[in-house]
């Protein structure tokens, strides 16, 4: 793991002339990254970097290839550092871009890394080598390019069944060619069989050798049997398993030859193609306006972008085989969207702004709609000050639904479609509007209009008595008690309603019947206990409804505040986050880990817990729906000491492999 | 459905990081005869059971109502009480602390090897596996250990197998006479020494690196 992590640094200090490498990426790459290497250098020098104790133990150890000097290695860390994936003739390639400001240099460490095993093949315009047949990197004076393609041979769908020229339009060119020359094979090598010989001219011709070689006084007709040794027969048998598993072996061994001559015959041009297009076209996109990275802030450390419902289905299509009408399923809803994200290193935070924007116009107006809610203010009136962490959700239930019937015909009609040719694509129509009639939306958005609230108040320590069996001087057993420290969860479930009326029958049901007992399930002060037995993981749940406000809660002041309905007070970014978004939340990743101590084995990995306990920070998430798109922006809040979020991530690595050294010098 | 009793409880202690321990005693008697207690104490993740006890399913088990945990002791009672050569057998199923003790008499020690045979059938597992785990002749009580337990261990899921890390062990031997040497160097005899016993972790022996195996000779 810190090995890539090394790697990626050293790939992606990266800067200026960076919009040369971003117009070698295709328009149509269904994803892609771009890592500003200024910014990384600018936040974690690479001589930072390579003064950590576990980066020198990797580059004497693992990455031996690489100069001590990281900034030697030829690669311009001082520039943007791409990566995409692209699937071309269903062969799946990665592909890097790393820019170079010193070929000789560059090429130094490829003379470590393969030495005299690999072969430089010297292009026109760019040398390129390959490790195997995964693995390809080629390299002009300006810039190299790593591509990493497999292929698979799609499985045969098994819808074609029904079907069978369902997927023509799909075929897979390669595996028709190999195959056609597997069979081709095939009638050569059965021309070639010897015909068997005749058994009985065999015993004739031996009859023969018998009677003219010595006279035997043996009689003529049946053969003796003789019957064979248990012996033999378990070594008889034993041989033919033997001759069985080495025929399997060559039979695996010839498959696994022709998958690879197959694989290949994909990727070799596949990856040519990529190089070509790389260091020979002339036509290079503007990568500003490109699809892919008109989004990329230039101010951004790294940016990542995927085109959803391409990436899907392309994964799809490589792994499962093609079928156009079952490819339809990821058209559908949200996966039919494209999806972007700057990610920036700051100085106390690692900030991460997500956009997912729909392309199908249909699709926005439903999430419009779906994201067309506030949440109840009367929700952040029962939450208090104690607060470890919480998650807020305010949609509109009917809307959820309409989308939902609208994504559920689509796909079932896809389904139907890829089993029959006669199918119109409107079966499904008449099943989910059948299903529509039954269900009243408008009712199901009274009961539950769409907000909810979960907080989680405080994680408790209980004490748990426990008995223990010990013995005495002469083995005979004592009883001891023992203690040891629990948590217990401490929360509060908020969620809204305009039926208050059916929620009041739903809470008093379980009042006479005896699964619930009078002691275990009580209305008492206008809200309902359930009360657990003794060790339990809870004591008490609390249950109450007031002012259209349902909650669940382990927290007798919540639930007697909101019967009151005494506002408790709430902290204004709290609420203001939730207030302003679809979807907030936010967490306290240190205190939770502190009071979950308690759970955790004293005896085991402590201080790995001190150290992951010093360091954690917050998160806050907070989604909406803006102009057309879904807007996430996700914080991590830092803690410790550290010049940077990025200088975090590096000086937490070190901690841990610091005290993983020293408890391997324990256990020597 | 598979309904076993016991794997449900141990998953759910795993997914809490919690231990359990069990305790094997054997009191031997000159005669041949003796008195055989075996407890598995879940006390210190009774919590945890509790929850557990009140959902239907956990890794694919299903979970058994405390009645049922009860109605299932009494048959192991049953079957052992009807074992030629056992009497007096007794289970305590305390399920407030979870802890499920049994105690029966034996009058010769290949009686008790029965029970395990007939606890084996009773559960129709066919793997062949030896239930003579005890042998006593000329004043050398044998423990031995001849379950394939890696192998069983190894055909568990991942989650279930997490049950045994930190789960524990004591096994108690105790004689009229006085132990004249034994081959398990990680037992310890009491200060009469005229018992024995060893501790150590599930896992350990699971994995072979500890032994449960012992051979004492008596004076």
């Amino acid at each position: 793991m810190k090995k890539y992590i090394l790697l990626l640094v050293i790939l992606l200090c990266s800067t200026i002339k960076a919009q040369d490498l971003a117009s070698k990426v295709p328009d149509n790459a269904p994803f892609a990254m771009c890592f500003n290497g200024k910014n990384f250098n600018d936040k974690v020098a690479i001589k930072t970097i390579q003064e950590y104790p576990w980066v020198q133990e990797l580059l004497e150890k693992e990455l031996k290839f690489l100069p001590k000097d990281l900034t030697q290695t030829g690669i311009d860390i001082a520039n943007k550092q791409y990566q995409y994936y692209i699937n071309k003739d269903s062969v799946m390639n990665y592909v890097i871009m790393i820019p170079l400001n010193n070929v000789s240099l560059f090429e130094k460490i490829i003379q470590a890394k393969y030495g005299e095993n690999f072969k430089v093949k010297k292009q026109s315009s760019y040398s390129s080598i390959s490790s195997s047949k995964n693995h390809h990197l080629a390299w002009n004076d300006k810039f190299a390019i790593m591509v990493n393609a497999s292929y698979t041979k799609p499985k045969k769908s098994i819808y074609s069944e029904t079907e069978p020229y369902s997927d023509l339009t799909n075929i897979d060119t390669t595996a028709v060619f190999v195959d056609s020359v597997a069979i081709a094979d095939e009638t050569f090598k059965k021309e070639e069989i010897k015909p068997t010989p005749d058994p009985d001219k065999k015993v004739i011709s031996k009859k023969g050798k018998n009677t003219k070689g010595k006279k035997t006084n043996k009689t003529k007709g049946e053969p003796a049997v003789v019957e064979r040794t248990e012996e033999e027969i378990y070594a008889a048998q034993d041989k033919a398993r033997a001759e069985l598993e080495e025929t399997n072996k060559k039979l695996f061994e010839l498959e696994l030859k022709k998958t690879d001559s197959i694989e290949r015959l994909k990727i070799n041009p596949v990856v040519d193609l990529i190089f070509k297009e790389a260091f020979e076209s002339k036509t290079e996109i503007n990568a500003v306006n490109s699809t892919v990275f008109k989004n990329n802030n230039p101010k951004s450390d790294f940016y990542i972008f995927a085109d959803l419902d391409a990436l899907t289905s392309q994964l799809y299509t490589s792994f499962l085989g093609s079928n156009s009408a079952l490819a339809g399923i990821y058209k559908n809803g949200i996966l039919n969207s494209n999806f972007h994200m700057n990610g920036y290193f700051e100085k106390d935070k690692i900030r991460l702004n997500q956009v997912i924007s729909p392309k199908n116009d249909e699709t926005k107006k439903s999430y419009d709609e779906i994201c067309d809610s506030k949440i109840d203010k009367n929700l952040l009136n029962y939450v208090g000050n104690n607060v470890l962490g919480y998650y807020s959700i305010a949609m509109n239930t009917e809307a959820i639904m309409n989308y939902e019937y609208k994504v559920l015909k689509t796909t079932l009609n896809s389904v139907y479609q890829s089993y029959t040719k006669e199918a119109s694509g409107n079966e499904a129509d008449v099943l989910i509007d059948a299903v529509a009639l039954f269900l009243d939306e408008k009712a199901i958005a009274d009961l539950i209009p769409g907000n909810a609230l979960f907080v989680l108040h405080d994680l408790k320590k209980v004490n748990r008595d426990y008995i223990h069996i010990d013995y005495d001087e002469n083995y005979q057993q004592i009883e001891t008690k023992g203690t040891r420290d629990e948590i217990q969860p401490n929360f509060s479930f908020l969620i809204n309603t305009r039926n208050e009326s059916f929620v009041n029958k739903l809470l008093q049901l379980p009042l006479n019947k005896s699964k619930f007992t009078a002691t275990d399930y009580q209305l008492t002060n206008g809200y309902y206990t359930i009360h657990f037995e003794k060790d339990n993981l809870l004591e008490n749940l609390y249950l109450g409804l007031k002012n259209g406000v349902v909650m669940i809660t382990t927290s007798k002041e919540n639930i007697e505040n909101l019967i009151h309905q005494t506002v408790m007070p709430l902290r204004s970014d709290f609420k203001k986050s939730i207030s302003k978004n679809n979807s907030a939340a936010w967490f306290n990743v240190q205190k939770i880990i502190e009071a979950s101590k308690t759970e955790i084995d004293k005896d085991t990995k402590s201080n790995y817990y001190d150290i992951a306990l010093r360091n954690a920070g917050e998160i806050t998430v907070e989604s909406k729906f803006k102009n057309g798109a879904i807007v996430s922006d996700a914080l991590y809040t830092i803690k410790g000491e550290h010049a940077n979020s990025l200088q975090y991530i590096f000086d937490i690595i070190n901690e841990f492999y610091i005290e993983n050294k020293k408890a391997t010098k324990a256990t020597e | 459905m598979k309904k076993v009793y016991f794997i449900p409880l141990l998953c759910f202690v795993f997914l809490f990081q919690s231990c359990f321990e069990v305790i094997e005693e054997v009191k031997m008697k000159d005669d041949g005869s003796g008195h055989f207690n075996f407890v598995i104490n879940f006390s210190q993740s009774k919590t945890k059971i509790n929850s557990i006890l009140k959902m239907q399913k956990v890794n694919g088990y299903i979970i058994p109502s405390k009645e049922e945990i009860i109605k299932e002791a009494s048959k192991i009672e049953e079957l052992a009480q009807n074992t030629t050569g056992i009497s007096n057998v007794k289970t305590n199923i305390d399920l407030t602390n979870y802890i499920f003790t049994i105690d029966l008499d034996f009058q010769k020690i290949s009686n008790l090897n029965s029970v395990f045979l007939k606890l084996k059938n009773s559960k129709k597992i066919n793997a062949p596996i030896a239930t003579d785990y005890f042998t006593f002749n000329d004043k050398k009580f044998v423990r031995s250990q001849k379950v394939p337990i890696k192998a069983l261990y190894d055909k568990l899921e991942k989650a279930d197998k997490e049950v045994f890390q930190t789960a524990k062990y004591t096994a108690v031997y105790k004689f009229d006479s006085t132990i004249k040497s034994f081959s398990n160097k990680n037992a310890v005899t009491s200060k009469s020494n005229k018992a024995i016993k060893l501790n150590g972790s599930v896992i350990n022996v699971i994995n072979g690196s500890e032994k449960i195996e012992n051979t004492i000779t008596l004076n």
